[in-house]
């Protein structure tokens, strides 16, 4: 009985899971935690030691020394920002959330979590946060602006009395003798104090003390808060007793400029700058005195980073790093004080800016008892530890935060690349093949290895992630292929999709902002053109916002194989990617020309659009002036009301301007109190077929208006409204399709659309005020339009947008319940659009899954058996309202992809093929065939014994063909 | 080279019939005591025979038609190598006894007949034969068709049809 019923679970082409041998081999992960948002601290353990850094990606990580790998991370909701963090011995502890009130400790080498613990959140907004430690007994007390809190088997909480006057307190000390909170108020000018009993939590004494007003910042050494006035350029300082009623010192021999904090508090040790650029390392000594007991000489670079540390054994160093004034090396000179020994070590490092920015926060650390380590993090967002002048390991931690990405197909290698057959004669083509002749005796003898072993050659099959030949050059598959991707740091990297492996990397340079402004460059769009001959360009339009708030917009020109710049040409790709401006303002939207290598950018000064075309030239002038009439750019404009869908056409208008304006033509009018969230483009790629057959041969017509493109709308009350999915038609902004779904009380919606041909899938949280027996969660809706019922066609592909039959649209849908919540969604594309699609999500439990075509065809029959054919030909299957949550179609193995932004796909040159790639926190790419492999061999198939079979029967026709020839002629002597 | 049995040298019309006998061919005892003996049957008697055996051969392709059905049915209704191969041979032989009609009958051909080649000699058994295998070809249409190989929907010419560019492009 169960026999057939496992023969259906052997051919049921859902049964398609990753097989574990092809992990790390089809697939690659890049686990990140993100740009660190401070300096990294470094713990030392008994098996090794990890640097602990909090990130801009809301991440908690732990970094092994070692190799640079993460060790462990921990990863924060998007609601749960880090507030800060602080670590004591083993343990790390973590402030997040609102009002910094979620309280998390972690053992600091395996990141198991000891302790979580909401604490109160004050009523006024968090001010500062502060945590320390009671040596041996493993309490802590928490400092949250006017509360403190015991964490511990003691739990009291103290707070400060007459909240209202008393300003915030920011740090926190605990000394033997008493628990210290300390707080400075600039506005009132008085440095606030409170002392209390660590074991009961009763108050001792409160104080202030006044300061002057030109004192914005205090750092404590020990128990000794230190100051700087900078209107008197003195520096003050007062020692914490239980009672309060130490006095203020002032020291004013110095002219003092200001102070570092480095992290060495328990070391009462602390960094002061002169203003003649010395530094001092200040120590608080016990009774109350600061004394300075060494002296950095004043540097010649521009500025000076401060870093502070313990060694294995818990002595303290102190680090200064500056860049060189003359900046022709660009070196890093470092000096490493250790309190006890005479003089600093001094080293330098090389870091190369142009690839890496400049430093941005150092850590310095001892790790080993006779060599120096330092780990820096840059402007660019990479991690690095050096040692002795050498750097050890480097992570790229900008990959965290890609804006765009973009796949390109790599060139022909060379000796597959055609020449110019129009141009060549006869004699140079003999002479042509007469020179590839030479290669002849190595293609047999390849070829010859090739049907024996059934082993692809290397460089033209990329067999797995780790086994391949750096060279760039397209595979035969057309596997290998470079992800362009440019981040939020201003950076943009050549990822090889084969192994993951960075190729290359460049630093978008600042143009007239990078000589003493300053500026943040913002990647927008991404696309890829057609370049000289085989190879493609990656054109990267980026906004430059510089410190003057002066917006422009750059275009880089990339030449995605060696990330040099094609258009200004360069030479040296050591340098800064410099780009070029093409429009003095912000970029309203851009667009590429289908099957043409031109970009429309629009731009807006005084309410008019006009059209930049790039290539800036003749050719691309006149190919808009050929395509304006029938050019249609829909794009969301903001208005006082809200963002709106607006339609525009192009004109030429000699008075306004000499190039192509456009003007409005449409407004998508929503219902009121609905406003435009957000353009989900449609998923362009070949189209196979124009209509679905069904299993009685008859045809569904898809409706494939190219136009198509869908809108996310969100209602403004956010109670009663819900959020509405629409697909519009881009050329006049009819409504071709439109749904609301519920919002679940959520404060903005989140739908996830993806379209391609046809065929709309939106995923949405299904929440509360539903009717009873309705249920709770995910739901994935499929939504197909046709151009009408059976066998009606309107030819809807190739008809003007404004005929009367092209609103004629049959909508085909069905909702499912869905298991997960996704973060992004797309589906995959091949060479042909012939293999069926799949849609990809990245669930919210950071897994990404494919879920296929069959279990989303909205024909699955209701209360009623798929017919014979109906199973045979479009392999229906009946409906089901919840999808299965089939652990075999996560396609991401047991990786954590993590807080994924969006999901790409890119077709390979096998048409079974496509190639994913997934990036948010994480990388993650992998190959997916939703048809599964049928355009190549099967792994399993038995190339000896086909070999073995067919030189087999050649033996034997060999052998029996001269026997059954001398048969014959006997039989006709004998006859 | 194949051999052909020529049943024509029966016929009184013969060009072989005047030949002289080989030599040493005693011709006077067997043919007298044959003739004798046995009434010579006449030529138009030869002629329905004939007819009647012609009628015979133009009803056999429906005659084979249960048998085939049987065979239809037992090879099932999915596309594999038997089902194939009898409905090949369903589809083809109509058209190969079509084709070969005039010398199919031939044999039959009445002696009077001028020429027994001719597609008007024995019409109506021709045109009994050619609806017989009509009905074989039908058959043959007919299994094609529930094995879904006729293109009979919209859904099998859908690869054929071809769609120009849009008139208005919309970029995004």
């Amino acid at each position: 009985m169960f026999l057939p019923l496992f023969g259906l679970l052997l051919c049921n082409p859902l049964v398609l899971a990753i097989h574990e041998s092809d992990v790390g081999v089809i697939d690659w992960h890049k686990k990140l935690i993100g740009v660190p948002l401070a300096a990294p601290v470094v713990h030392h353990g008994e098996n090794g030691s990890v640097l602990l850094v909090p990130t801009a990606s809301n991440v908690l990580a732990a970094l092994n020394t070692t190799d640079g790998s993460v060790a462990w991370r921990y990863l924060f909701d998007a609601a749960d920002d880090i507030a800060s963090l602080h670590v004591d011995g083993d343990v790390v502890v973590a402030l997040s959330g609102q009002g910094a009130s979620m309280l998390r400790s972690f053992e600091a080498l395996t990141g198991l979590m000891a302790l979580e613990k909401r604490l109160d959140a004050p009523a006024v907004p968090s001010a500062g946060v502060d945590v320390c430690f009671e040596p041996n007994t493993g309490a802590m007390f928490t400092l949250n602006t006017h509360t403190i809190t015991r964490v511990g088997e003691v739990h009291w909480t103290w707070e400060a009395p007459d909240k209202r006057s008393v300003m915030p307190y920011s740090k926190l000390v605990h000394t033997g003798a008493a628990l210290y909170a300390v707080g400075l108020s600039q506005q009132s000018a008085s440095l606030h104090l409170a002392a209390i009993d660590p074991i009961t939590g009763t108050q001792i004494q409160t104080a202030w003390k006044h300061l002057p007003p030109s004192v914005s910042s205090f750092v404590l050494a020990g128990d000794i808060a230190v100051w700087v006035d900078h209107a008197k350029e003195s520096l003050g300082f007062i020692q914490l007793i239980p009672s309060l009623k130490a006095s203020i010192r002032t020291e004013k021999a110095l002219k003092w400029y200001a102070l570092v904090d480095v992290g060495l508090q328990k070391s009462s040790l602390v960094v002061a700058v002169l203003t003649n650029g010395e530094a001092r390392v200040l120590q608080g000594r016990e009774d109350g005195v600061i004394e300075s007991i060494h002296s950095f000489p004043a540097n010649d670079g521009p500025q000076s980073l401060f870093a502070g540390g313990l060694d294995k054994d818990g002595a303290p160093y102190v680090a200064r790093l500056w860049t060189t004034v003359s900046n022709v090396s660009f070196m890093f000179l470092l000096e490493i004080y250790t309190p006890g020994q005479e003089g600093a070590v001094k080293s330098f490092i090389l870091l190369d800016t142009y690839k890496h920015g400049t430093v941005s926060h150092v850590c310095r650390c001892q790790l080993a008892v006779d060599g120096t380590r330092l780990v820096i993090t840059t402007s660019t967002g990479a991690i690095q530890l050096w040692e002795q002048e050498q750097m050890v390991w480097g992570r790229e931690e900008a990959l965290a935060t890609i804006d765009v990405a973009a796949f390109v197909e790599l060139p022909l290698p060379e000796h597959v690349v055609k020449v110019g057959l129009g141009s060549e004669s006869f004699v140079t083509r003999l002479i042509r093949q007469i020179g590839d002749a030479k290669d002849f005796p190595s293609y047999a003898a390849a070829f010859a290895q090739r049907f024996v072993t059934g082993a692809p050659p290397r460089e033209e099959v990329v067999v797995s992630a780790h086994n391949h030949t750096a060279s760039l050059s397209r595979d035969a598959f057309g596997f290998k292929q470079v992800l362009v991707a440019a981040t939020a740091y201003g950076s943009v990297f050549g990822l090889d999709t084969a192994s993951g492996a960075v190729l290359w990397t460049r630093v978008l340079g600042l143009g007239w902002a990078g000589e003493g402004v300053g500026a943040m460059v913002k990647p927008v769009k991404i696309f890829v053109l057609n370049g000289e001959g085989d190879a493609k360009d990656v054109v990267l339009i980026a906004q430059r916002k510089a410190n003057n708030n002066l917006v422009d917009t750059v275009l880089f020109r990339i030449d995605p194989l060696t990330g040099a710049s094609i258009s200004p040409t360069e030479e040296n790709t050591e340098r800064l990617l410099q780009g070029t401006d093409v429009i003095a303002g912000p970029l309203v939207e851009a667009f590429l020309i289908p099957e043409s290598d031109v970009i429309i950018l629009i731009d807006e000064f005084f309410q008019v659009h006009t059209i930049n075309p790039y290539p800036d030239t003749e050719d691309s002038a006149a190919l808009i002036a050929r395509l304006a009439p029938n050019l249609y750019l829909p794009f969301l404009e903001n208005f006082s009301e809200g963002p709106r869908v607006v339609g525009h056409g192009l004109k030429l208008d000699p008075n306004l301007s000499e190039k192509h304006v456009a003007f409005r033509t449409w407004g998508l009018s929503l219902p009121p109190g609905e406003t435009a969230k957000t353009i989900v483009k449609p998923r362009l790629g070949p189209i196979a077929s124009l209509g679905k057959v069904l299993g009685n041969r008859t045809t569904l017509y898809k409706y494939l208006n190219p136009r198509m493109f869908v809108v996310l709308t969100q209602g403004t009350d956010a109670v009663a409204s819900g959020c509405g999915v629409y697909v519009v038609d881009g050329a006049k902004g009819s409504v071709l399709y439109s749904a609301v779904v519920p919002r679940a009380g959520s404060e903005v919606c989140d739908v996830h659309a993806t379209l391609t041909e046809n065929w709309l899938v939106y995923h949405y949280y299904e929440g509360a005020g539903l009717e009873d027996g309705e249920t709770k969660g995910w739901r994935i809706v499929t939504v197909e339009l046709y151009e009408g019922s059976l066998d009606e066609k309107t030819r809807s592909s190739d008809m003007s947008a404004f005929a009367v039959e092209s609103v004629n649209v049959e909508a085909l849908e069905q909702s499912y319940l869905f298991a997960h919540g996704v973060t992004a969604i797309t589906s995959t594309s091949t060479k042909f659009g012939i293999t069926s699609k799949d849609i990809i999500v990245a669930t919210q439990n950071n897994k990404i899954h494919a879920i296929p075509r069959r279990l989303l065809n909205p024909r699955r029959p209701q209360n009623r058996k798929p017919t014979a054919e109906e199973q045979q030909e479009e392999q229906l299957i009946p409906y089901d309202v919840v999808l299965p949550d089939d652990p075999r179609s996560t396609i991401s193995h047991n990786y954590e992809v993590a807080n994924t932004r969006n999901i790409i796909a890119s077709p390979a040159l096998l048409e079974s093929t496509s190639l994913v790639f997934a990036y948010g926190l994480d990388l993650f790419l992998t190959r997916v065939a939703p048809s599964s492999t049928f355009d190549i061999l099967n792994k399993n198939f038995n190339k000896a014994q086909l070999v073995l079979t067919v030189s087999g029967l050649a033996l034997g026709i060999a052998i029996a063909k001269p026997m059954v020839r001398r048969k014959r002629l006997r039989e006709r002597w004998y006859q | 080279m194949s051999k052909t049995l020529e049943y024509s040298t029966l016929e009184p019309a013969s060009k072989w019939r005047n030949l002289p006998t080989p030599p040493g061919f005693s011709k006077s005892v067997s043919s007298k005591s044959a003739s004798s003996k046995t009434h010579a049957p006449s030529p138009e008697s030869y002629n329905q025979l004939k007819e009647k055996r012609a009628l015979d051969f133009a009803t056999a392709p429906a005659k084979s038609l249960p048998m085939q059905a049987f065979m239809l049915y037992m090879s099932g209704g999915g596309v594999q190598i038997f089902s194939m191969g009898i409905v090949f041979m369903l589809l083809l032989t109509p058209f190969k006894n079509l084709a070969g009609i005039n010398d199919a009958f031939a044999q039959f051909a009445p002696s009077t007949a001028k020429n027994p080649k001719a597609l008007t000699t024995l019409a109506l058994q021709k045109f009994v034969y050619v609806a017989c295998n009509v009905l074989t070809l039908m058959v043959g249409l007919w299994k094609c068709r529930s094995m879904g190989l006729l293109p009979l929907g919209t859904g099998d010419w859908l690869a054929f049809e071809t769609r120009g560019i849009a008139p208005e492009m919309s970029l995004f």
